[in-house]
């Protein structure tokens, strides 16, 4: 990339020293109502070509003719006309235009007005996330952005949160959309991202806002800015926060006395009374340990979790420098034990102006993420898990040592549970990251802007392990310890021009192209060992070291990008917009184009002065957009494998040469609205989009030695509707409400698998699966017919056209029981403020998706040791004929066939958020010498409402929906969602 | 108008040089955790890696690393021991209640192949091999596309015994390597060969490879492996000339000495003195499958197998039990010590099953090749303590049961002796796996195995 500095200094050079000089008539300065200088305000002489920009200290001068009428733009302020008269000095002041059709709005590698947009874009404001008491931006983000799903898989605080736009397009790939900060695509991750450093938040969603992400913009793109210093004097802000969290519910187990009677039921049942009997003596026995207790296990997993945050920055600057440094602090305890993270972030920006042409500047973010996690959730040493203990069993035995069930028992050995784990084992992972954007900018011409950019993200993550000889697997070994290192770095130069030019006053131009490369290398180092001393937990002190890993992966590529905007009149808007990429990934290069038109309605005669239709635009756009993939997808491979200590390889994976991206074409038709002066907003899109060639695995003849090969087979639509309604409901003095309205429904259908032929899960325990012509990870599986009253048996439906049911699970064909996907989405925000109070409360819609609960087979039936939902206790009986609760049946296996029975609706409403703030007045701020002083409480997740019986509707367990895109929607011992309550205070001075 | 002409020719000279800063040198990236397969097999050095590979790929917990034994054992199950696990796919194999879609099952027919293309690659590639090693080389990939068919018909097909060996469908036999390009593959399907031809493939392959392996060979297959497995083949065929001379010849090729105390032949960190070839495992490379379902979590396993008390009582009685002496005992209540090493070799083979071979096929044939058949009866009860008792068939194969319990012997023993097992007879279809429907939905003309 030094070379393409260098080559940019010379650019620069080349241009600097002769710079386009006017005839002098009319000068003046430019400034905003805090009569801060304005820069870059476009001023144009009426009628003709003649045109300039204000300077960095907001003057300007034109040549023009008294009685021309010049006009005064820029973009977030009105536009001001004025006739010149005799005077050479005309100074203005532009007022700012606070209506949302005014709103700049961030799109890849440019700025534009909201107006004039013709791609689809949520813009979120710093505003919406700030303070919102949760681990990541992803979720302050939830349910403000019309479109965007985002769902945190469980109440782990560490856990992925899964943000689909605009539906799920890829099998195999990632669904995931870009996340951008300040221009930079980056790669690892954005979890430690603080995201109160964010000024605005920007959802690229059609393709004419995506294509010039070319091979990476399939799945949208998440547009980043960071706050930036302002001109004028230092300002110095605190933020601080704290509160605790609890789970959103608990579901409801038996009690001693329930668990000891249906247990003995069950083992009489299925054994007689004799053997069922002496089954149920000696199990009960082993499992009370000679104590009498009635144990909730479940609020064992829990705790009341603690979270702290503090923030504390300054910023500040003069027309030459400008800065804004931030540095936060953030510890937040999850909801079970032994999960917690702490976050330190540092952020600087400068901003310097060399002369009125040129500026460079730097972003730099510091972060630090240090988080304890806890097994997932199929592990038996999972907090979760713990509701499988039994509630006659003791914690510790009469010396208070955790008792280890796994090791107890004469018919059955009891579980391994969390407890043991937490006292014994520790799982760390920190990470250091430097973020880091450096540019310089120069306006070549009053209307050319050349930009040259270096981006860098870097970090290291050590992933720490340690599990002493006391947790499972591990006795005999003396304990096992776990390091890797990893270290990433993106390197990624860019250099773009930007043209804006108007012609004869109504052709537009608006003109970037550019290019850009980019640079991933993965490298990580690590080893695992065995046998520890007590007191040494370092994975060096182990005594036999079991496996070393290094790897490196190296990803790369190139590219050009172009758009062209054209506007007609301000009414008629044309955009053209095209990438050209080049992976490692794949042999060929590819194009990714797309085309746009808007027109604005409004600025025609008929509608031009309306009192009811102050805004109307219709746009539509069509493009490609594509889904990235790594590492070498098309190359036949051997890996290295050991072997009695020796060196070999075998094969791994089979060649594709033609293997090329997935491909996404959206089509996006949208109408904006604005009513009686733009009190009400109202925008509305519909869009289909079709991803073609997905990359999945080809099945071929497992005889070959190869059960597959990645080849572009496949084909995902999804289509939709998004409305957004904003409306300023009441503006007066005293009192103001706003209300935004989101709401987006979406259609997922998987068109065209490998041969045609439906992938369902190989793991009878899931009902996951691929069929054409329905959604995602559709549930199939067979279909629970409730209970034959005559003798308790679990009945399902045969599904064989004769409406019959069978009680042998096996005999029952499979059909499509329910969708993971939700029909629907919607957000409803209302913000109030009345005096200095402000309120605001947003609810989250998520709507007519199912949930399979996965791990209730071990909760029902008396299968096994296991504790036993409460619900259970409505079991039939030759008297209780009439319920759906088969008659429990120890490893009789009653009713746990994995089955539609263990299905349920998922739809929820939930109060996502809500804050009440109280701010001093300006008098009391003065008295104080401060400049804000706002005191807030803040709820999360306070309340939700929901059939769905299980823990809690928002969820996706971790072992499964991560790495998989079909395995959605599962709950599997997944811990609640966090219900959090803050206090904090905002100053500022 | 020059003005201009001089501004956009500038314009121009920029958006060149934008083009050229973005270069190639971005995307020329190379793997460098794997090997692209156009370098992989190109020399003496990584073919002799790609034979080591061959063995990995055999070592696999989807095969003799592990379920190769532990779904015979439930398979043959019959009354010895139960199943407690949460996993599902073996609990269907004990149930004898076996979906298509069993993932265990999938993966041992994925993991079989998988290694037969393997050893076939190697054979492709023995051109760079040096002249002194190739025949080596063969022999031992050979030996291991000849011993996966055989793990392969025992567990996907009806049992030689039958009767029907001809007639009935065997398994895919792959004796060429499969193209590395997955477009090259494509929409062929192999379709499945008869039991019997399969069987001859077997041996075919097998008496090459006896030819080409050395007598010793460290860890890896030498003659006596060979013969081992030949003898177990033309057991299951019921020739027993053969496989007594087989085995006699593994016996006399082997060198083998049985280890003095029965319980310290198992799970030991290195080869025993007994073991005619075991899969090799350590701390740092290698899973023992085995210790994984067998062994109690304070020996590193999951303790999901254990032992009835009535099969406990009967090694008991055949001293191999719950017995006072630790040094003979191989029950510690409910599992079995044989898997407790978490980091110990699992064994495929060892003298006392060739020993018993020996006397069974001698008994069967009225000779005493090699040793009387009491003679190696007497050998193998006397190290456990047992006195002599007349070698019949019928006390050689109790012996069988007892000596070789949870080793993945009993189910194919009593198949071959067409002894029932669980009720079921003995060539009974739940007692042999289906095809996977991963395979059947790739190959939709496979033939499915009956009962599926």
């Amino acid at each position: 990339m030094k070379k393409g500095y260098y080559i940019l200094l010379v650019v620069l050079l080349l241009f600097g020293n002769e710079l386009l000089a006017q005839e002098k008539t009319v000068s003046g300065n430019v400034s905003d109502q805090n009569n801060l200088p304005l820069i870059g305000v476009n001023i144009l002489v009426k009628g003709t070509s003649t045109g300039t920009q204000t300077d960095f200290d907001g003057n300007y001068t034109i040549k023009c003719n008294e009685g021309d009428t010049l006009v005064f733009s820029f973009l977030g302020f009105k536009t001001i006309e004025l006739i010149v008269s005799t005077t050479d000095v005309i100074d203005v002041k532009l007022e700012e235009d606070t209506t949302i059709l005014s709103e700049v709005v961030v799109v890849g590698y440019g700025k534009s007005s909201k107006v004039d947009l013709t791609g689809a874009v949520s813009k979120i404001k710093a505003e919406e996330l700030q303070n919102t008491p949760v681990a990541s931006v992803q979720e302050a983000l939830s349910g403000k952005a019309s479109g965007v799903f985002i769902e945190s898989q469980s109440g782990k605080i560490d856990g992925s949160i899964k943000v689909r736009i605009r539906g799920t397009n890829s099998i195999g790939g990632s669904n995931e959309p870009l996340y951008v900060v300040d221009g930079l695509v980056i790669a690892g991750g954005t979890r430690d991202i603080d995201f109160n450093n964010i000024e605005s938040l920007e959802v690229l969603k059609d393709a004419a806002a995506t294509a010039i992400y070319g091979s990476r913009g399939a799945n949208g793109v998440v547009l980043i800015s960071t706050k930036k210093g302002q001109v004028g004097d230092t300002k110095f802000h605190v933020n601080f926060q704290t509160g605790s969290s609890e789970p959103t519910n608990k579901r409801d187990f038996m009690n001693a006395q329930q668990y000891r009677d249906f247990f003995r039921l069950a083992a009489v049942n299925s054994f007689g009374e004799d053997t069922g009997n002496f089954f149920a003596d000696t199990i009960l026995g082993d499992l009370s340990q000679g104590q009498d207790v009635d144990t909730d296990w479940q609020d064992l997993a829990f705790r009341s979790a603690q979270l702290t945050q503090f923030s504390f920055g300054a910023s500040g600057g003069n027309e030459k420098n400008r800065f804004y440094t931030n540095l936060s602090y953030d510890q937040q305890e999850g909801i079970l034990i032994g999960n917690d993270l702490k976050k330190l972030n540092g952020l600087f920006s400068f901003d310097h102006s060399v002369n009125d042409r040129m500026n460079i500047g730097i972003s730099t973010t510091l972060s630090r993420l240090e988080t304890n996690s806890v097994a997932a959730d199929n592990a038996f040493a999972t907090p979760m898990q713990l509701v499988a203990q039994a509630p006659i069993s003791p914690v510790t035995d009469e010396n208070g040592v955790l008792i280890r069930y796994d090791e107890v028992g004469s018919i059955i050995n009891g579980y391994y549970h969390a407890l043991i784990e937490d006292a014994n084992s520790t799982r760390t992972t920190t990470s250091d990251r430097i973020l880091a954007n450096l540019y310089g900018d120069y306006q070549l011409l009053d209307w050319l802007n050349i930009r040259a950019e270096i981006g860098l993200d870097r970090g290291a993550r050590k992933a720490f392990s340690f599990q002493n000889s006391n947790t499972q697997g591990n006795e005999v070994t003396g304990g096992l310890g776990s390091t890797v290192i990893t270290k990433f770095q993106t390197f990624s130069p860019k250099l773009y021009m930007t043209i804006d030019k108007t012609f004869n006053e109504i052709h537009d131009f608006n003109v970037v192209i550019g290019t850009e490369a980019q640079k991933s290398r993965t490298e990580a180092a690590g080893g695992t060992s065995t046998g520890f001393v007590t007191g040494l937990e370092e994975t060096g002190t182990g005594a036999v070291p079991t496996s070393v890993t290094g790897s490196t992966g190296d990803n790369g590529f190139y590219s050009y990008f172009g758009r062209l905007n054209y506007k007609l009149n301000n009414k008629y808007l044309l955009g053209v917009t095209a990438r050209y990429d080049k992976s490692s990934a794949f042999d060929e290069g590819v194009f990714f184009p797309a085309i746009s038109a808007g027109w604005k309605l409004s600025e025609e005669a008929f509608l031009k002065g309306s009192k009811i239709i102050s805004f109307m635009k219709v746009r539509t756009s069509y493009g490609l957009s594509g889904n990235n993939f790594g590492g070498f997808p098309s190359l036949a491979l051997f890996s290295a494998i050991g072997y009695n200590k020796l060196a070999g390889i075998a094969p791994t994976q089979l060649a594709n040469n033609d293997l090329s991206w997935e491909t996404t074409s959206t089509f996006d038709v949208g109408m904006e609205l604005g009513f009686l002066n733009n009190r009400i907003n109202l925008e509305v899109n519909y869009y289909k989009k079709s991803t073609e060639d997905l990359i999945q695995t080809k099945p071929i003849d497992a005889t070959t030695g190869f059960t597959g090969f990645a080849a572009n087979v496949g084909n995902v639509e999804n289509s939709g509707i998004e409305v957004m309604l904003r409306t300023t409901n009441i503006e007066t003095k005293d009192f103001n409400w706003e209300t935004d309205i989101n709401f987006a429904a979406n259609k997922n259908e998987v068109t065209e698998l490998v041969n045609g032929q439906p992938i369902l899960s190989t793991n009878s325990r899931y009902l996951n699966a691929l069929i054409e012509g329905e959604p995602i990870g559709v549930f199939y599986g067979i279909e629970y017919a409730g209970v034959d009253p005559d003798n308790g048996d679990a009945l399902y439906f045969l599904n064989d056209g004769t409406g019959g049911t069978t009680n042998d699970p096996n005999q029952a064909n499979s059909k499509v029981l329910g969708n993971p996907n939700p029909d629907w989405i919607a957000g409803i925000n209302n913000r109030l403020n009345y005096k200095n109070f402000d309120l605001s409360f947003l609810f989250n819609f998520v709507q007519g998706n199912e949930i399979h609960k996965a791990a209730d087979i071990f909760m029902v039936g008396g299968d096994f040791i296991d504790n036993q939902l409460a619900s259970e206790l409505n079991y039939w009986t030759p008297e209780n004929t009439n319920t759906d609760i088969p008659q429990p049946r120890l490893v009789g296996g009653n009713g746990t066939a994995t089955s539609s029975r263990f299905l349920e609706d998922g739809s929820y409403i939930r109060l996502k958020n809500i804050t009440l703030g109280y701010s001093l007045g300006a008098k009391l701020l003065e008295k104080m010498h401060l400049t804000k002083l706002r005191l807030y409480v803040t709820g999360q997740n306070l309340w939700t409402i929901t059939d769905y019986d299980g823990w809690d509707p928002e969820v996706s367990s971790d072992f499964l929906a991560n790495g998989s895109n079909v395995f959605q929607g599962v709950e599997f011992y997944s811990a609640p969602q966090a219900k959090t309550v803050t206090v904090g205070v905002n100053i500022g001075f | 108008m020059k003005h201009i002409y001089k501004t956009y020719t500038r314009i121009i000279v920029s958006v060149l040089v934008m083009l050229v800063v973005a270069c190639e040198d971005y995307v020329d990236v190379d793997p460098q955790n794997t090997l692209n397969a156009s370098d992989a097999l190109n020399s003496h050095e990584k073919v002799l890696g790609a034979l080591n590979g061959v063995y990995n790929s055999m070592s696999s917990t989807s095969l003799l690393g592990g379920d190769i034994i532990f779904v015979s054992e439930l398979l043959g199950a019959d009354g010895k021991i139960t199943f407690g696990g949460t996993f599902d796919d073996p609990r269907q194999i004990i149930n004898k209640q076996i979906l298509t879609n069993n993932a265990r099952v999938n993966a041992i027919f994925n993991a079989a192949y998988y290694a037969i293309n393997n050893a076939n690659l190697v054979m492709e590639a023995l051109d760079v091999v040096d002249e002194p090693e190739r025949n080596r080389v063969r022999g031992e990939a050979l030996f291991a596309r000849g011993l996966l068919h055989f793990e392969l018909v025992k567990l996907f097909a009806k049992p030689y015994s039958d009767g029907n060996a001809s007639a009935n469908p065997g398994v895919v036999i792959r004796i060429e390597a499969s193209p590395l390009n997955g477009a090259d593959i494509a929409t062929d399907c192999a379709s499945r060969s008869s039991v019997a031809e399969v069987y001859a493939q077997i041996l075919e392959d097998l008496t090459t490879a006896a030819d080409l392996v050395p007598i010793a060979n460290g860890v890896y297959a030498n003659k006596a492996t060979v013969y081992t497995i030949l003898s177990r083949v033309y057991l299951q065929m019921g020739q027993y000339a053969n496989a007594r001379d087989t085995a006699n010849m593994a016996i006399q090729e082997s060198g083998a000495s049985l280890v003095p105390n029965y319980r310290f032949a198992f799970a030991q960190d290195a080869n025993t003195s007994e073991d005619i070839f075991a899969i090799q495992v350590s701390e740092i490379d290698g899973i023992n499958g085995m210790n994984t379902f067998w062994a109690p979590s304070s020996q590193g396993g999951r303790g999901d197998v254990r032992i009835t008390p009535g099969f406990t009582n009967f090694l008991s009685s055949q001293n191999r039990g719950l017995n006072a002496d630790p040094n003979i005992a191989m029950i510690i209540d409910p599992y079995t010590t044989k898997w407790y090493n978490q980091f110990g070799n699992v064994q495929v083979a060892r003298l006392t099953e060739l020993l018993l071979t020996r006397a069974e096929a001698n008994l069967e044939m009225g000779t005493t090749v090699g040793a009387s058949p009491q003679q190696d009866l007497d050998m193998v009860r006397a190290r456990v303590g047992l006195n002599s008792i007349p070698a019949t068939i019928a006390s050689v194969f109790n012996e069988r049961i007892s000596e070789l319990a949870f080793e993945g012997c009993y189910l194919h023993d009593f198949k071959r002796r067409q002894l029932g097992i669980e009720g079921l007879s003995f060539d009974a279809d739940v007692l042999v796996f289906p095809i996977p429907q991963n395979q059947i939905n790739a190959c939709p003309d496979t033939i499915q195995n009956p009962g599926y």
